[in-house]
């Protein structure tokens, strides 16, 4: 089944809502076997790309399970506003390259917006199968100050 | 009843005042004022690594104190600290994070100045000469600079404390690992915290609060028969070790294992290790990773934390990722602990600034092990030194 441009926003659409309404298993079903998740920022002050974060489905789902213990405020929400920019062949037969702006919106449980973090989603998709799925997804930050930081994933 | 009224809640803990803080420690702006001139700017304090700046010309700009500073690395290959701004104008000199320049020119003006300060050209300097403002008159400010094991400081005081006598042996326990190999910076990220910036640095000296942690709670940290392999060494200059904490990683599945491979010099795998330097930074290692926290004070309830992960500068990519990934579990941005630290230490804060916490207790006393508070109150009897008051009665009269 071929994938256009609308069919990947679609897609990147529904990943984005999935991890906004914390609907974790549904995230992971959207994830093909292998999937690989990172995160990226480049330090100014050290001239070095850096990694923050980096999880296969494994590494993921623990994340995930632990989230429950994980100290915070109940009712604390991420918002992830995607705008999809565009497609590119990827590096294998049925793979594209997509690549979106994020910006994470953190509403506190008083109901408080306030911008999280601003960057770019560049995602690996599979797209040979009857539905797309992500194999590789790098946020790559341009925040680099996350307050507190995050237990969730952006 | 165990809750009380006002009075009794406002009456001193029956203890010793070595044993508790007062609220206003955190809170009042004059406290922290002498903080400023009596703590922060006469103490050697953590700027960088000096891998920051490896080659000749390298420059870092820190705000770690109340004014701009870079470090510049000379020809000489000595790293020397100014006050960021151009004596002309005051505009900031260095405008980038860091990069190398053999001189450097004021955007404002085109003053330009060397590595060792020396203004060496000025446009159309006719009308200064004419004043008797000689270029030698112009340099930049030097405060005094310092390393060891490649860990850079500065003091804001020109005459400070020797600086050998400041840390004695306190750091002595990471020369291998900061000497045997060369270590690099691979990570650095800031979180800007409303908090004072005591509670960042009692976060790392209050062992106690590793029950809030779910990692920790998950890694059998907590038990009787492993609290009292602990030991804290009290060093001269407020400065404190915690040694002998062993942690399980496991195969739990949640927590990555920690091989034998890849450990930094002189360190186990399993093995934690933290050294709270006063004032404001921490050194602490977990067999293949160190991390460096620096916390600037900004106000009295804000507070600028930087946080370095180091590892091998040899690591092969493979490597890298493996320090990373165990760097990134813990102490990074988006880990399991730092974070819910970020969280207690904001939590904490609205108490004292509003005055609904009267006092701190850290009046715990386990032979200076387990989970004993000796590391606060050391900080704090040398916070009392030099403030010149006790922090249970820390006002100025």
């Amino acid at each position: 089944m071929a994938f256009g441009n609308e069919d990947v926003r679609d897609f990147l659409s529904r990943v984005a809502d999935a991890l906004d309404r914390e609907a974790w298993d549904e995230f992971l079903s959207m994830c093909a076997p292998g999937f690989e998740y990172r995160v990226t920022a480049h330090s100014y002050e050290l001239d070095e790309d850096m990694i923050w974060l980096v999880h296969d489905l494994d590494g993921l789902r623990h994340l995930f399970d632990v989230l429950p213990e994980q100290l915070g405020r109940k009712g604390t929400r991420m918002l992830r506003h995607v705008s999809f920019i565009g497609i590119e062949p990827g590096e294998a037969e049925g793979q594209i390259v997509a690549t979106s702006k994020v910006i994470a919106v953190l509403t506190s449980p008083e109901g408080v917006s306030r911008l999280f973090a601003a960057g770019r989603y560049i995602d690996v998709v599979d797209v040979a199968g009857e539905t797309p799925r992500l194999l590789r997804r790098e946020t790559r930050l341009d925040t680099r100050e996350l307050g507190i930081g995050s237990h969730v994933p952006i | 009843m165990s809750s009380r009224n006002r009075e009794a809640w406002e009456r001193p803990p029956r203890l010793p005042p070595t044993h508790y803080v007062d609220a206003a420690a955190y809170a009042d702006p004059g406290v922290f004022a002498d903080e400023m001139d009596r703590i922060m700017r006469r103490c050697w304090r953590f700027a960088c690594h000096e891998s920051e700046l490896p080659e000749p010309f390298d420059f870092r700009t820190v705000d770690h104190a109340e004014v701009p500073l870079v470090l510049v690395r000379g020809g000489d290959g000595l790293i020397r600290t100014f006050y960021n701004v151009c004596p002309h104008r005051g505009a900031k000199l260095f405008n980038d994070l860091s990069g190398n320049a053999e001189r450097q020119t004021c955007f404002f003006h085109h003053w330009t100045f060397d590595w060792e300060g020396n203004c060496v050209g000025r446009p159309r300097p006719g009308p200064y000469e004419e004043k008797d403002l000689a270029a030698g008159d112009c340099g930049l400010r030097e405060v005094p600079t310092e390393s060891l094991y490649g860990l850079v400081f500065f003091n804001l005081d020109d005459d400070p404390v020797p600086f050998a006598d400041y840390f004695g042996d306190a750091l002595s326990c990471y020369e291998r690992t900061l000497t045997e190999e060369p270590v690099e910076v691979f990570h650095y990220h800031r979180a800007t915290i409303r908090a004072n910036w005591k509670q960042w640095v009692e976060s790392n000296m209050d062992h106690y609060h590793e029950w809030m942690h779910v990692m920790l709670r998950r890694t059998n940290v907590l038990t009787e028969e492993t609290f009292f392999k602990r030991r804290i060494e009290l060093y001269p200059h407020g400065h404190i070790e915690f040694r002998g904490m062993e942690i399980d990683y496991g195969d739990e599945g949640t927590i990555l294992p920690r091989e034998r491979t890849g450990l930094l010099p002189g360190l186990a795998a399993e093995t934690f290790h933290s050294t709270p330097i006063f004032p404001n930074t921490v050194l602490m290692t977990r067999g293949t990773v160190m991390r460096i926290d620096t916390t600037t004070p900004l106000t009295p309830d804000t507070s600028l934390v930087e946080f370095r992960g180091l590892g091998l500068k040899r690591d092969s990519e493979e490597d890298r990722m493996v320090r990373i990934r165990h760097h990134n579990e813990f102490w990074g941005p988006l880990s399991h602990n730092l974070p819910e630290d970020l969280f207690a230490a904001e939590q904490c804060a609205p108490g004292y600034r509003t005055g609904a916490a009267s006092w701190g207790i850290i009046c715990r006393e386990e032979n200076l092990s387990a989970q004993d508070d000796g590391g606060m109150r050391h900080f704090y009897a040398e916070w009392s030194r030099r403030m010149g008051r006790p922090a249970s009665a820390p006002r100025a009269v």
